[in-house]
């Protein structure tokens, strides 16, 4: 385990990279984008390899953790590029879209890929149902208790704590709070060791 | 803590300064001064006598005398000056047409020079208190605005003896170049000029003459940015008094040089993806580039991207460890950023033992091993390699330093590295060599003092590279020349 802390003044500030991970068009660069605080955008740039940025969170007891926010590819054609970028990662999102059924449904693929880079290290994954602004009106979509259902199924097939949440990127909602939770749990996970 | 001031007490500091230059303000702040500030159109006359008569107003009462511009565009053109020069303070001396709703406390009325002078006259005797500092812009338009030329009368002179006499300042602006009367009338001289330098527009400020006092720094740098007049000074580096961390820039979706306008050389930030950038490091700009590469270093670090740094012949590396490492964290440091030495035990030698193509591969094959390392321990997919060239060529000659640096340049952009080469004044085989290959080619260059940055690849205007330390970190800026 590696202790990135940055000391400066009264301030320590934690250093660590996550990845947003999920199938093309659920969301993550959108919501990257509205966590970094730069609006919605209604036209969908597909990531190319990867996207970058750094955030500061205060979380509770005004502890200031700095996200690496690594975005990564969900276009398949970009498998080879994705492998290198998993490296090094302390937490995850795992986005699906709860419009289209087939993004949940891929879910566990993803935290497959996830850990078998990462040489199983059990790092804190959040799974996140975005898009949900859409779900009004909609007659197939995934509701909430599916994606709880998901989440007891990673649980037990992983054996890890995942927690989950439900956002929409258009309205905001929970968005920062997604960002939020991810800090704190690998916080958690750090202070009491991998 | 260390005294980062022990480390390279040689260098400058380029400082950027808002307002008129303490040359000029210093002879006006004592009364009865006469400055005659000359340059052709578009030279920024008019914003440096804004300027003065804005320092002025600490000093006493100001008064500007229009004769080509309404004060209404001056307001709208310059609405700084809003809180020093009132309306009252602007006058509108235009011989145009008077529009009707004028007020009419604003107008000059003249016939003559003679009236003029009645009206400043006036003008003086209303506002006695403190100094008295009156502009008129322009004299060329006064007296083309009169009609009575053939009387000859002497407005400069009128003017010069009205200001020693009743110790009021006279700021006279003139469209004419070349020796006049006036240079041998007035108290001070000041050209202003736009030169085209490589393709680039640079402003210079030349003090001609202050009378009664020796000028030290007869020509100085400038820019109009902002509509305002700020000119540039270099100052020797002082020691942070105390250590705080340089606020984190972000940047969406690219990785921030930490220097905003450097960020945008880079059409926002750097890719996190191989590519390659050129420096160019012209003559006598010396370790100035460090003021770039020491804020660039600390955000990459802080943004969480390592770095494998190549140090340049000569180059302290004690300095470089130290001026960095002083505003990350220990921990971080330790682990991201990595000195990879090619000069270790070589510059010693008085003469390079002739190296051969295995030497070459040995030196390329270290700098490999060192950023995979890097990638291993820090799990960062993306590294930066900064590499100065220099060491390259004095070690390996030219052709073996061009076939390291053309190989490590392709690699970069295979393996997902940002390499930064810093190539230096007579480089000039490898930087043609290598310029076709990079995504970005910067010129630092000295002229008179100041060091400018400028882009071939993208092409740019000239920035000032200006740095200070006085908030506790290495703060560096680009300030473009308008």
């Amino acid at each position: 385990m590696r202790i990135r802390g940055l000391e400066m003044g009264e301030s320590k500030v934690y250093l660590y990279k996550i990845v947003l991970l999920g199938d093309g068009m659920v969301g993550k660069t959108t919501l990257r984008r509205v966590f970094m605080g730069k609006g919605f955008r209604d036209t969908y740039i597909m990531t190319f390899g990867c996207d970058f940025a750094v955030k500061d969170v205060v979380i509770e007891g005004g502890i200031r953790v700095r996200l690496q926010i690594w975005d990564l590819a969900g276009q398949p054609s970009f498998e080879n590029i994705r492998k290198n970028y998993y490296k090094g990662s302390k937490g995850a999102l795992l986005v699906y879209d709860t419009t289209r059924r087939e993004t949940l449904k891929h879910i566990p693929l993803w935290v497959k890929e996830l850990f078998s880079n990462i040489k199983n290290r059990k790092i804190p994954i959040i799974l996140v149902g975005n898009k949900i602004d859409l779900r009004k009106g909609k007659e197939n979509y995934v509701s909430t208790e599916e994606g709880l259902k998901m989440q007891k199924e990673l649980q037990e097939n992983f054996k890890l704590k995942v927690l989950f949440i439900e956002t929409s990127a258009k309205t905001g909602e929970n968005v920062n709070a997604a960002f939020k939770i991810l800090a704190k749990e690998i916080l958690q996970k750090h202070k009491t060791g991998y | 803590m260390c005294h980062l001031l022990s480390y390279g007490v040689d260098w400058n500091m380029v400082k950027a300064i808002l307002g008129c230059p303490e040359e000029l303000l210093k002879p006006l702040t004592e009364g009865g001064f006469s400055l005659l500030i000359k340059g052709q159109a578009g030279t920024g006359k008019t914003t440096l006598t804004l300027e003065i008569l804005n320092d002025m107003a600490k000093f006493g009462s100001v008064l500007y005398i229009s004769t080509r511009i309404s004060p209404k565009f001056l307001y709208e053109k310059f609405p700084w000056i809003r809180s020093e020069l009132p309306e009252g303070c602007i006058v509108d001396a235009r011989v145009t047409r008077i529009p009707p709703d004028t007020p009419e406390n604003l107008i000059f009325k003249y016939i003559d020079e003679l009236d003029i002078i009645r009206n400043i006259q006036k003008k003086i005797e209303e506002r006695r208190e403190g100094l008295v500092t009156i502009a008129i812009d322009s004299l060329d338009a006064l007296k083309i605005n009169l009609r009575f030329q053939e009387q000859n009368f002497d407005l400069e002179n009128t003017l010069v003896s009205l200001a020693s006499k009743d110790k009021v300042n006279f700021i006279l602006v003139s469209e004419k170049s070349g020796n006049t009367i006036s240079d041998y009338i007035v108290d001070g001289i000041v050209t202003l000029t736009r030169e085209i330098v490589n393709d680039c527009l640079i402003r210079k400020l030349y003090l001609e003459k202050i009378r009664g006092t020796e000028i030290e720094n007869p020509v100085l740098l400038y820019t109009l940015k902002d509509a305002r007049f700020t000119y540039f000074e270099g100052e020797p580096v002082s020691n942070p008094s105390k250590f705080t961390s340089p606020p984190l820039i972000t940047s969406e979706g690219k990785i921030s040089t930490g220097i905003p306008n450097f960020d945008k050389l880079f059409s926002g930030g750097l890719k996190p993806e191989g590519s390659v950038h050129l420096l160019e490091v012209g003559k006598e700009v010396g370790s100035y580039y460090f003021w770039l590469m020491y804020p660039l270093i600390i955000s990459l670090l802080r943004q969480g991207i390592p770095v494998v740094y190549v140090p340049s012949a000569g180059e302290a590396i004690k300095n470089t460890e130290v001026w960095i490492s002083s505003f990350v964290d220990k921990g971080l440091y330790k682990q991201f950023m990595k000195f990879e030495e090619i000069s270790r035990g070589v510059v010693e030698e008085f003469s390079v033992p002739k190296r051969s193509l295995e030497d070459a591969i040995g030196i390329i094959r270290r700098i490999i091993g060192s950023i995979d390392e890097i990638k291993e321990i820090t799990g960062s997919p993306v590294v930066a390699l900064i590499i100065s060239a220099d060491i390259v060529e004095y070690v390996y000659g030219v052709d073996l330093a061009s076939q390291i640096l053309n190989y490590l340049t392709i690699y970069s952009k295979k393996e997902n590295v940002m390499e930064f080469v810093i190539v230096k004044y007579g480089q000039s085989e490898i930087i043609t060599r290598l310029s076709h290959m990079t995504s970005t080619h910067l010129v630092l260059e000295n002229i008179g003092g100041i060091i400018l940055l400028r882009g071939k690849i993208p092409k740019t205007g000239m920035y000032v590279v200006t740095a200070d330390t006085s908030k506790g970190y290495i703060d560096t800026n680009l300030v473009p020349i308008q």
